[in-house]
């Protein structure tokens, strides 16, 4: 199996499955399962104890509403009952003794109850007569309207405790008539007790309302008893009522006016003293306003709605014997069954607390499942190693001559190079005395590719034969970081941009007879004992290996018979030969002629095939002088012609060397047609900058280098069809006006990037 | 290197289903062994794809078996199969080229699809494989837009880019590119030593005489379905 495939096509998906299935879906299901059961046991728990509480509630707060219903009853009853008993009374009272008994009666009831405020007693006849508690004392206040409209007059009598007049006042009453008065003209027709509006008391500026009763006396003169009720006593009655911890009672009359509420002062402050403005909506307090809008639309009766994050109670009920007033009380569900909440929030914290223990367990479980799983994995996994290991050693000893020192067993590389996936896997041998380390064989696993035979010293890697020296193992994450081995990265690994080195020594029976070091291996540390096998195997070759610090040396060369030969060019043009040219060519338009590999079976074919090339080169010859080109020189199987070698551009040299391209085309084609050879060659042409001169002397060689000479021998070498002309696209664009060109399509290439190709196919 | 050391393709009394490929329903029985280079002679080009196809398990089978490095494609689920293919390199021609992207992208795409390798390492040996097919780099035009010889060359580089366990090679050769037989020679060789076997697909064997330089085994795919030759 490839190291770097994505997926193992023998790794089976459903076990796989499974096994994660196993391993983590059933903890995982368990816990939810234990969380939905929890959950589940819980809200209904909740459900229950909510519903419990808020039943539990609703008839607490029934129970309290009955009370308190009771209580304001009687708190009013002073009033109502009070205003019956005086009309009973004063009804059947002689018309002499009337007034008496009205002070009389009056003055008791406001010593006995203190949340009367005053008494009034008027008849048709426009007398009025009033008893109240004296602002300025502890006794009684006594008031009587004389005179006549216009001229009236508010006489006051004051008493003390123990009802001895104690002083008298008048002030004028101007037009006052209590028969104009609501309170009066309500009453004088009815038999009920009639409410009138909540008003200001004017002697103390406290809130009353007053109720009033009519009867006739024996004189048959028609009078009014009313009372008036502290409501500021009132509020402080219901203030003082105990709900709950939390609960609070309001009394609202039939209009939505507020008649008693806890801070009821405050309120008429807010609203100016003005009793008619005395609305819930005014009110700090929404929860009455919310009981109230229940009440309008459902009527009495108890109602549940939320306030803030509390869940509240509401209840509201008519108060008897009144005109329309409503009792609204409002208490928290937690004040009645507190207790319930508690024991239920406790329930779902211990519920959380389980959960979470099932939750660390099933984690735990899970977690040990995973290891268990990776244990397994890498079980599987060394196996797998074992079995490639097993593999590749049969490969090895598989190998023909493996021990024999006239056979390169590049096996060792390629096997080692693939068990530990390194990039490169380098056999060194130990020669001249540890001096010396020599490459028997590196093998390129990126480019497939081996070589070998170079040679590292201790004068110039010292780092490294330090490193090797004790003969343990290494392993180097960055060689180029480290001081022992930064020699060794220069000179071996930088030019393939490996890293990592992992160094293993290899013994002979004298000691280290080499080590095998392997660039960025990432297993090379999982395959020890195939890496330790290995080296065997390459200490036992080079036990067998000859010496070479005893190797016979080299005979002596025997003299040449001739002088060596240093021409190779074919052509130079006249007008620089002999001159010393070492240049920078700004535009060069450079010519590639790559022949096939010629087959040499038959002598005498060979010496037709010379005379063949030699019929071309002379062809060539007279085409270079022709088009002007400025060298063309012969290069093993590639021609190679030159035109614009100069520090000037030549606009024309690389129509020149078009024109040489079509005649060496048409030259070749034609002797080659002649002696029936299929016209196996291509030629390329790029045009760019290039260096080079004339070297040497006697005689001076001309050569040229660059990317253009290059270029062009690749489009030669790969051209796509034989016989034809591939150009660059700088060629392209040069020539698209004079010649025909075809796109071979686009390329890229490292260097060059992504460029076009085209095949000059003829001249326009 | 390829340490599998067992049979790379097997044919175990494979019987293919005739209605979906048009291959004869015989049972084929063959093995081919890691290093074999197979030269399977089929003069009808079609039958030839169906029966790559049919050695990439894209065929059903009547009865039988099919085995590609120890692993049976009717017993692996879908991306088993899709990894598996992932270790076979496939040579078609000109046909099967997607004008989506370029062609580098088709011709890389298999092995950046099924591996982890870095993008730069592929390319790389894309651009390496193309050099040695005759290519002046690696092609990005649109494949439509490539003439007919350059796409048979990427084809090749498309074919043995990632070093493929099996390949399967529809004969590039007998269309006249006489100039690819030397890396395509050297190619198969090179994938032989590492241990890949090579399915070579050839209409007329005696055409040429490139197929003997590799030549391990000879097949001859007929309407009686396959037998073997003897080998030169």
């Amino acid at each position: 199996m490839a190291f770097d495939e994505i997926i193992n096509p023998a790794e089976h998906p459903d076990e796989t499955r499974s096994r994660r299935l196993l391993q983590v879906g059933i903890p995982v299901a368990t816990v939810l399962l234990i969380l939905l059961t929890i959950a589940g046991i819980g809200w209904y728990s909740y459900k229950t104890t909510r519903a419990g509480a808020l039943d539990l509630t609703r008839k607490l707060l029934t129970t309290v509403q009955r009370y308190v219903v009771q209580d304001v009853t009687t708190y009013l009853s002073a009033a109502t009952v009070g205003a019956g008993f005086a009309q009973d009374f004063l009804g059947h009272a002689s018309p002499k003794y009337i007034n008496p008994a009205f002070y009389a009666y009056g003055a008791s009831m406001l010593r006995l109850v203190p949340q009367l405020q005053s008494f009034y007693l008027a008849d048709d006849n426009g007398e009025l007569l009033v008893i109240e508690r004296d602002p300025g004392g502890d006794g009684m206040e006594r008031t009587i309207v004389r005179g006549e409209p216009g001229q009236r007059v508010f006489h006051h009598d004051f008493y003390n405790a123990a009802g001895k007049l104690i002083r008298s006042s008048d002030e004028p009453g101007g037009n006052y008539d209590p028969r104009h008065r609501d309170w009066f003209q309500k009453a004088v027709g009815s038999k009920d007790v009639v409410w009138g509006e909540p008003t200001v008391y004017v002697s103390n500026r406290k809130l009353v309302i007053t109720s009033s009763l009519g009867f006739s006396g024996e004189d048959g003169v028609r009078r009014v008893f009313a009372v008036n009720t502290s409501l500021d006593q009132l509020s402080e009655f219901l203030s003082n009522l105990h709900i709950s911890d939390n609960g609070e009672a309001a009394i609202i009359d039939a209009t939505g006016h507020v008649i008693a509420v806890r801070g009821v002062q405050d309120l008429m402050k807010s609203v100016g003293n003005d009793p008619q403005k005395m609305t819930l909506d005014k009110f700090s307090n929404q929860r009455f306003l919310k009981i109230y809008d229940h009440y309008r639309v459902q009527g009495t009766g108890t109602y549940g709605f939320q306030d803030g994050k509390k869940f509240y109670l509401g209840m509201s009920q008519n108060l008897p014997q009144t005109n329309g007033w409503l009792l609204m009380i409002s208490a928290p569900a937690g004040d009645f069954a507190s207790f319930v909440i508690t024991a239920g929030r406790q329930s779902i914290l211990f519920s959380l607390i389980i959960v979470a223990l099932a939750c660390v367990l099933a984690g735990l479980l899970a977690a040990q499942s995973r290891k268990a799983e990776r244990a397994r994995r890498t079980i599987v996994r060394m196996n797998d190693r074992i079995e490639q290991e097993k593999g590749s050693l049969r490969h090895v000893v598989a190998e023909r001559d493996l021990f024999s020192t006239k056979s390169e067993p590049l096996v060792l590389t390629e096997e080692i190079a693939l068990m530990t996936g390194a990039r490169r896997a380098t056999v060194w041998r130990l020669v001249h005395d540890g001096e010396s380390l020599i490459c028997d064989d590196v093998f390129d696993s990126r480019e497939g590719t081996h070589s070998g035979g170079f040679e590292l010293t201790s004068q110039n890697c010292a780092g490294f034969f330090k490193l090797i020296e004790p003969g343990s193992q290494a392993d180097v994450a960055d060689a180029r970081a480290d001081e022992r081995t930064k020699e060794f990265e220069r000179q071996v690994m930088r030019e393939h941009g490996t890293r990592h080195l992992f160094v293993h020594p290899v013994y002979g029976s004298e000691g280290i007879s080499g080590v095998i070091t392997l660039e960025d291996a990432p297993l090379a540390d999982k395959v020890f004992y195939f890496i330790d096998i290995i080296s065997g195997i390459v200490a036992a070759r080079f036990a067998n290996a000859p010496d070479i610090d005893g190797a016979s040396p080299l005979p002596e060369p025997s003299a040449p018979s001739e002088p060596p030969r240093f021409d190779s060019g074919i052509y130079i043009t006249e007008k620089h030969s002999g001159e010393i040219r070492k240049n920078f060519y700004p535009q060069v338009a450079v010519m590639v002629i790559a022949f096939a590999d010629p087959v040499m079976e038959d002598p005498e074919a060979t010496d037709g095939l010379v005379e063949l090339i030699d019929e071309i080169v002379r062809a060539g010859q007279e085409i270079a002088k022709k088009n002007g080109l400025y060298s063309v020189k012969l290069a093993g199987h590639r021609l190679i012609c030159v035109a614009g070698c100069n520090p000037d551009p030549e606009p024309d040299a690389i129509i020149r060397i078009a024109e040489a391209a079509l005649g060496f085309r048409e030259v070749c084609m034609r002797v080659l047609a002649k002696a029936n050879i299929e016209p196996a060659f291509n030629i390329g042409i790029d045009l760019g900058s290039a260096f080079g001169g004339e070297l040497g002397d006697s005689p001076a060689v001309f050569n040229l280098w660059g990317e253009t000479v290059t270029r062009a021998e690749l489009m030669a070498h790969d051209a796509l069809d034989v016989g034809t002309i591939e150009v660059s696209e700088h060629v392209y664009v040069t020539l698209r006006d004079h010649y025909l060109f075809r796109s071979r399509g686009y390329f890229y290439t490292p260097r060059g990037g992504v460029s076009h190709v085209y095949t000059l196919a003829a001249r326009r | 290197m390829n340490t599998y050391s067992g049979p790379m393709l097997e044919f175990l009394e494979a019987r293919p289903s005739f209605e979906d490929s048009g291959l004869p329903p015989v049972p084929f029985s063959a093995r081919v062994m890691p290093g074999d280079c197979i030269i399977v002679e089929c003069r009808d080009a079609e039958r030839a794809a169906m029966f790559a196809d049919m050695c990439s398990g894209m065929v059903s089978l009547q009865s039988g078996a099919i085995r590609f490095m120890g692993l049976d494609w009717s017993e692996l689920r879908y991306r088993q199969m899709n990894a598996l293919r992932g270790r076979i390199g496939r040579m078609v021609g000109t046909q099967c080229w997607s004008d989506r992207y370029g062609a580098h992208y088709s011709m890389m795409l298999k092995v950046i699809y099924h591996t982890g390798r870095s993008m730069e390492e592929v390319t790389d040996e894309a651009i390496r494989l193309s050099e040695r097919f005759g290519l002046p780099g690696l092609p990005v035009s649109l494949p439509s837009q490539m003439s007919s010889a350059d796409k048979v060359r990427a084809s090749c580089v498309r074919a043995f880019i990632g070093k493929p366990h099996l390949v399967l090679i529809s004969d590039p050769l007998a269309k006249g590119e006489a100039d690819l037989a030397a890396p395509l020679i050297s190619s198969i060789v090179e994938a032989m030593d590492r241990g890949a076997a090579v399915l070579w697909f050839v209409r007329n064997l005696s055409a040429r005489t490139d197929y003997s330089q590799v030549k391990t085994g000879l097949w001859h795919l007929t309407d009686e379905g396959l037998s073997s030759g003897r080998s030169s």
